[in-house]
């Protein structure tokens, strides 16, 4: 980026793309697309530079042609004013050069590059997760026991899937169109209400990789965050494991009356031990949500994140952030944009709840299942 | 709106001198003052005024563009609630689409094709009119929304279902919809008046293949314009239905397809795009010849190219809707075609630099931004091609990658000609040159400005940055970047100030004496509109000329002597016609803004309440009336009108047009 | 070749572009065979084909899409096709006697181009009617603008065509009633044409609408 600052040399910005891809190779930024940890993302990646150097190529190559016009062909005051440039009206043999020459890059470009859309719409091998996103947060739910209905697991904003396998995706939306997005593992693509569209992810090393919703979908599309977290297979079964335990209902003390709090306030959109999927659930209640869903909290404690995946659960002392998780509660619009009076997004409860009941609630939530496995 | 500021010893001349009819019906007379502007049919005046009305929308746009960049300047940043940034991001992309680059060439071809084929006016004169006017009223109403519970947030391309009433239940998608429908009639009106003027009003011996670039991708695009409107006008039309009675077309739940709207939204879109450059493309064709001192390298392959990529832009629209979800097999096929409109703009783009090859190269500002226009546009056509590869762009789209691709084509392209444009015509149509300094300072910020602000979103872009988010997270990376872009944007804020210094200083230093006075042929031009007086007279040509060939202009200048040598036989100056006749024209006409004006009313009545849409209704009606029943010219047309005495004060006169373009710019400077 | 205008009759002055004969008309020559205003109503049409094109893929698009709210019937299911067939072919006739009305006015038999000009409006009417009738026994039966998504898409198609026609009906009353004012006379008898123009167009799209829309299942 140097030469912004030296106008003279302003058309060495052509050369930009080269030196795009340079600076963006040494991000580190959690959502760089230039550091795939997935099949599908390396594939992509791979496309992406060749086709960056291709232009950097074409532009480096026009650069230096408009350069060279300005520097030589400039008027210069020794030019004799009455001299008139030899009026070249075109030429056939250059014309058709610089026809043929673009279209054989193309050419190549399309041969190279299109049996990539193909090869990324391929189904994996492995299982497949049903995705949701809806305003402003993802659901994943899983079929654990091969029946067909994704009911058996379902959390919110966090997907969790082993190391090495091409997990499919079936993607749903329940309200607008969003678009899942983890660029580590592989690229976009857009949830559709009305539409079913598969994808799959995978990744090569465990770790945690973030994400975004990328389809514009109203007020909080900044806040409807996506993470993936990949285990060991021998983690990913034990997080299968207690993800099939029913939450332990409370039976007394401050978590019992939150427990209470909960079952008359919250119930209306959240829920716990499903057997149902949440919406149906939430039907039964009088859906008061546009997208007539909202994050099914069974195993809550288990994730590292809450809200859209906005706040982290968990400190780097693995102490529970009460902090933000009571002002969510207490007034959720004004740590994430919602419109509660049109029924998108959750809405303030400072009104209903006190600051006892606010610790009764968190304490019950605490309950909610173990603490989260996470990548080693 | 516009142009209604005037200098007041003009005003008093004005009372007395219109004479309508009893009745109304009868015509008003070429007056002066206000009146000349708001009732006129004269081409050149309702180009200045898009242009004066489009520079205004060009600040305000610039303006929420600002809004957005100072909100993004930090992680986290809190200059903006999330409602008020989506309402930002939406109308400066409606803004700056549909109120400042279209109109703001609709002022070019408005002005400059009827001098560059000869014609004495469009083939529509009044139509002419009520095209301006309605598009003066889409703006005012598209933005009226700010003050009536919130401006557009769903984006410009107002995905549905996110824009039905379910999930945005204000007003302001109504505006939206119901305000780029009223703004498609005006450019329809337009398309359609110059479609057929310049099909049908050359001059004699302009055959299609003799006549001025600029004037052949205004053809191009206003056939673009002609086949796409109606479509995004279903769109909106199926919006406006549903948000209004109740339709169903994009109700999820009775089974719509979402995806119908980004179809009949991207058929209108990705021609739109082509709309919006291609006029641009002209200009330079037509700066860069001039100022290289040689003709225009393959103007036959430019013109091809042109009207191929007009063609070709019809078949690449769902390459924006690689992500959707359609099959592999039309995502394959879309990526294909979008890949080879990338030859016609390449071979343009090495035209141009063969153009200035073995020239002899004035850098006067317009030339300076023609050629930043190729230098900048390559880069964003090439990262073109990049998103073109469909598997790529599955990590590219939607993300600042793309907002630095399209603000190098439409800021480093189109805009950037459109400058080239304003500095190149400048004198043509007010007699005197913008100053070059100034207009250097203009380039060289406006250049600097442009490459801190976009260029850094490529590698945002590529560190995974989202667009259209109101907020990011300081642990995402993307602090230092943004920080450059938005000092950036304020950057090519300080260069518009510079531009609306330099209108301003060169107008008074005209009127002062202290800036010359610019004979017709100020740049030694090729074409036919330095072959009349500066500023042009009212009637344009004094003689209807006969054309012989491509560039007519310089070759009544130019010829070779004995010895085979090229000479300059003529000063443009000299030869041009001397603006001392005065042949007939269209008399002004009162109706075109009446009937502009009920379509608003319309609009608001759909929104607030059905007695309104009658008054507008009846308004739009007995304009129509009105407007047929007029008679067909001033009783006074053809002596009174006021241009016996057009040589010297005629300048000034134009002179006061430019206060109107320069008042426009003054408040949001 | 630059030399032609030089020589121009009467160029006193040394001017690149001094007098044409063409200056001493009104308007200079067209450079094309066919009249603006004939121009202007091609390209409309022109544009007014996508706008059709896009409701009628819009229709078919949309026809026989149901989802957990549908209810009702759609729109095919009443489609009533004598009823129909015999309005396009009312609309259908009205072509030809838009035909006759112009050939009337070509050959200034102003008196003729009147009678079939208002034939041709009146079996506009007809066809409008049948239109209100269809609208209206629809809506008795259950759908109306609302009812599920055929029946918007469906109403909104042929509403829009519906209009054109009316539109066309009043712009041939207004040709009656100018005619018989005296203020369009045989010189202008393209007028005429023009209109006729419209009218076809309209009627093609009806043709194509009640074969897309009625008759493929």
């Amino acid at each position: 980026m140097a030469s912004t600052r030296s106008p003279i040399r302003r058309r060495f910005l052509i050369g930009l793309p080269a030196l795009v891809i340079l600076l963006a190779s040494c991000a580190d930024g959690r959502l760089d697309a230039t550091d795939p940890k997935g099949v599908n993302a390396e594939a992509i990646w791979s496309v992406n530079r060749l086709s960056g150097w291709m232009a950097t190529v074409v532009g480096i190559f026009v650069a230096v042609a408009v350069v060279f016009v300005v520097v030589k062909f400039r008027e210069r005051d020794t030019d004799d004013p009455d001299e008139v440039p030899e009026q070249i009206h075109g030429n056939k043999k250059a014309e058709l050069t610089w026809t043929l020459i673009p279209v054989g890059m193309l050419v190549f470009l399309a041969v190279a590059t299109l049996p990539k859309v193909f090869d990324l719409n391929e189904e994996g091998a492995g299982r497949t997760i049903k995705v949701e996103g809806q305003q402003w947060w993802w659901q994943f739910s899983y079929d654990i026991d091969d029946d067909g209905e994704y009911d058996d697991i379902i959390t919110a904003n966090e997907i969790v899937i082993p190391v090495g396998e091409e997990v499919n995706l079936e993607i749903h939306s329940n309200d607008v169109i969003h678009s899942f997005w983890v660029p580590q593992l592989n690229g976009k693509r857009d949830a559709v209400p009305g539409r079913v569209h598969p994808w799959k992810i995978s990744s090569t090393e465990p770790g945690i990789y973030y994400g975004e919703c990328t389809e514009f979908c109203g007020l909080s599309h900044a806040n409807m965050q996506i993470r993936a977290v990949v285990l060991e297979q021998s983690d990913f079964d034990e997080w299968v494991r207690r993800q099939l335990e029913p939450a332990p209902l409370a039976a007394s003390g401050d978590a019992a009356e939150g427990a209470a709090l909960f079952a008359a306030n919250c119930v209306t959109c959240h829920v716990i031990n499903n057997g149902d999927p949440a919406y149906r659930v939430a039907a039964e209640n009088g859906a008061v949500l546009q997208s007539g869903v909202a994050p099914n909290l069974t195993h809550l404690m288990s994730r590292t994140s809450f809200a859209g995946a906005l706040f982290e659960m968990y400190d780097d002392d693995g102490n529970l952030n009460v902090a933000d998780l009571r002002e969510w509660i207490r007034n959720a619009p004004a740590l994430k944009p919602a419109n509660a009076e049109n029924q998108q997004g959750m809405p303030s409860f400072e009104e209903k709840l006190n600051e006892e009941d606010l610790d009764n609630l968190v304490t019950f939530l605490q309950t909610l299942g173990n603490p989260p496995i996470l990548p080693d | 709106m516009a142009l209604t500021e005037e200098r007041p010893e003009v005003l008093e001349l004005e009372s007395g001198d219109t004479t309508p009819d009893v009745g109304g019906f009868g015509r008003p007379s070429h007056g002066t003052g206000w009146k000349a502007w708001v009732f006129t049919v004269d081409h050149k005046k309702i180009g200045i005024m898009y242009g004066a009305v489009a520079m205004f929308w060009f600040f305000c746009g610039g303006l929420e563009a600002l809004l957005v960049r100072a909100q993004l300047f930090t992680p986290n940043g809190t200059v903006l609630t999330a409602e008020q940034y989506n309402q930002l991001f939406t109308m400066h992309a409606v803004t700056m689409v549909f109120l400042v680059i279209m109109p703001l060439a609709a002022a070019f071809a408005n002005y400059i094709v009827p001098l560059q084929i000869g014609a004495r006016d469009v083939a529509f004169p009044r139509m002419n009119a009520l095209g301006l006017w309605i598009f003066v009223a889409a703006g005012i109403f598209i933005n009226l929304s700010w003050f009536v519970g919130g401006a557009p947030d769903g984006g410009w391309f107002a995905y549905a279902p996110n824009t039905g009433v379910a999930f945005s239940p204000g007003h302001g998608m109504d505006f939206y919809a119901i305000g780029l429908q009223i703004a498609g009639i005006a450019s329809l009106i337009g398309s359609i008046n110059l479609t057929v003027t310049i099909l049908n009003m050359r001059a004699p011996g302009m055959t299609l293949m003799r006549m001025p670039v600029f004037t052949w991708m205004i053809l191009v695009v206003q056939f673009l314009l002609v086949f796409s409107l109606p479509v995004i006008t279903v769109a909106l039309v199926l919006l406006s239905f549903d948000r209004t009675f109740d339709a169903n077309f994009f109700n999820v739940s009775m089974g719509a397809d979402p995806l119908l709207w980004q179809h009949l939204f991207w058929i209108f879109g990705h021609p739109e795009v082509y709309i919006l450059i291609l006029p641009s493309f002209g200009i330079v064709s037509e700066t860069l010849p001039v100022f290289s001192r040689k003709p225009l390298f393959g103007y036959g392959v430019i013109v091809i190219s042109g009207a191929a990529i007009g063609f070709m832009g019809w078949g690449v629209w769902a390459h924006h809707m690689f992500v959707s979800g359609m099959g592999p097999v039309s995502v394959a096929a879309f990526s294909a075609t979008t890949m080879f409109i990338a030859v016609p703009t390449g071979v343009k783009i090495l035209n141009w630099i063969a153009t200035m090859w073995g020239g002899r190269l004035r850098f006067t500002v317009p030339m300076m931004f023609s050629i930043s226009l190729v230098s900048m546009f390559t880069i964003g056509g090439l990262s073109g091609v990049m998103h073109s590869v469909a598997a790529g762009d599955t990590q590219q789209t939607d993300t600042y990658f793309i907002v630095a691709h399209f603000h190098y084509v439409l800021f480093g392209g189109a805009l950037m000609g459109l400058f080239a444009g304003m500095y190149y015509w400048w004198p043509k149509a007010f007699g005197y040159k913008l100053n070059e300094t100034l207009g250097r300072w203009h380039f060289w910020l406006v250049l600097i400005g442009f490459n801190m602000t976009f260029g850094p979103m490529h590698i945002l872009g590529l560190q995974g940055m989202a667009r259209r988010h109101s907020r990011y997270g300081p642990e995402d990376g993307f602090d230092f970047w943004n920080a450059v872009a938005t000092i950036g944007a304020f950057i090519i804020l300080i260069a518009m100030l510079v531009m609306a210094v330099n209108v301003v200083r060169s107008w008074t230093g005209y009127r002062k004496g202290r800036v010359p006075q610019e004979g017709a042929d100020p740049w030694d031009g090729r074409t036919l509109e330095w072959a009349i007086p500066s500023p042009t007279p009212e009637h344009n040509f004094d003689y209807i000329p006969v054309v012989t060939d491509v560039d007519d202009f310089w070759h009544k200048k130019y010829q070779r002597d004995e010895s085979g040598k090229l000479r300059k036989v003529a000063d443009g100056n000299d030869i041009a016609q001397k603006g001392d006749q005065h042949p007939h024209l269209p008399s002004p006409s009162y109706w075109p803004v009446v009937l502009a004006a009920g379509l608003p009313l319309i609009g608001l009545g759909l929104i607030y309440n059905l007695w309104i849409t009658g008054f507008g209704l009846v308004l739009l009606v007995g304009a129509m009336y009105g407007w047929s029943l007029e008679p067909a010219t001033d009783p006074d047309a053809g002596h009174g009108d006021g241009h016996d005495d057009h040589h010297e004060p005629d300048g000034d006169d134009d002179g006061s047009s430019e206060v109107a373009a320069e008042t426009e710019e003054a408040p949001v400077g | 070749m630059a030399e032609t205008t030089a020589e121009a009759p009467g160029a006193v002055e040394n001017l690149a572009y001094g007098p044409t004969p063409y200056d001493e008309m009104a308007h200079p020559p067209l450079s094309t065979s066919v009249t603006n205003e004939k121009m202007t109503m091609w390209t409309f049409l022109g544009s007014d084909c996508l706008l059709f094109g896009a409701l009628i893929s819009t229709y078919l698009l949309l026809r026989n899409r149901t989802g957990p709210a549908t209810e009702g019937p759609t729109a095919a299911d009443l489609f009533d096709i004598p009823f129909t067939s015999v309005s396009s072919f009312v609309l259908l006739m009205s072509s030809l006697t838009m035909v006759l009305a112009v050939t009337a006015m070509m050959s200034a038999n102003l008196e003729r181009c009147k009678l079939w000009l208002l034939t041709t409006a009146a079996l506009g009417s007809i066809f409008i009617g049948g239109q209100v009738y269809e609208f209206t026994s629809f809506y008795r039966e259950g759908l109306g603008f609302t009812t599920n998504i055929s029946a918007s898409a469906f109403f909104t198609l042929t509403g829009f065509h519906g209009v054109h026609v009316s539109l066309g009906i009043v712009m041939l009353v207004s040709l009656f009633m100018l005619i018989s004012r005296g203020s369009l006379t045989a010189e202008r008898a393209e007028t005429v044409e023009i209109i006729g123009l419209y009218w076809h167009f309209v009627d093609i799209v009806w043709i194509v609408i009640f074969a897309v829309v009625y008759l493929i299942p």
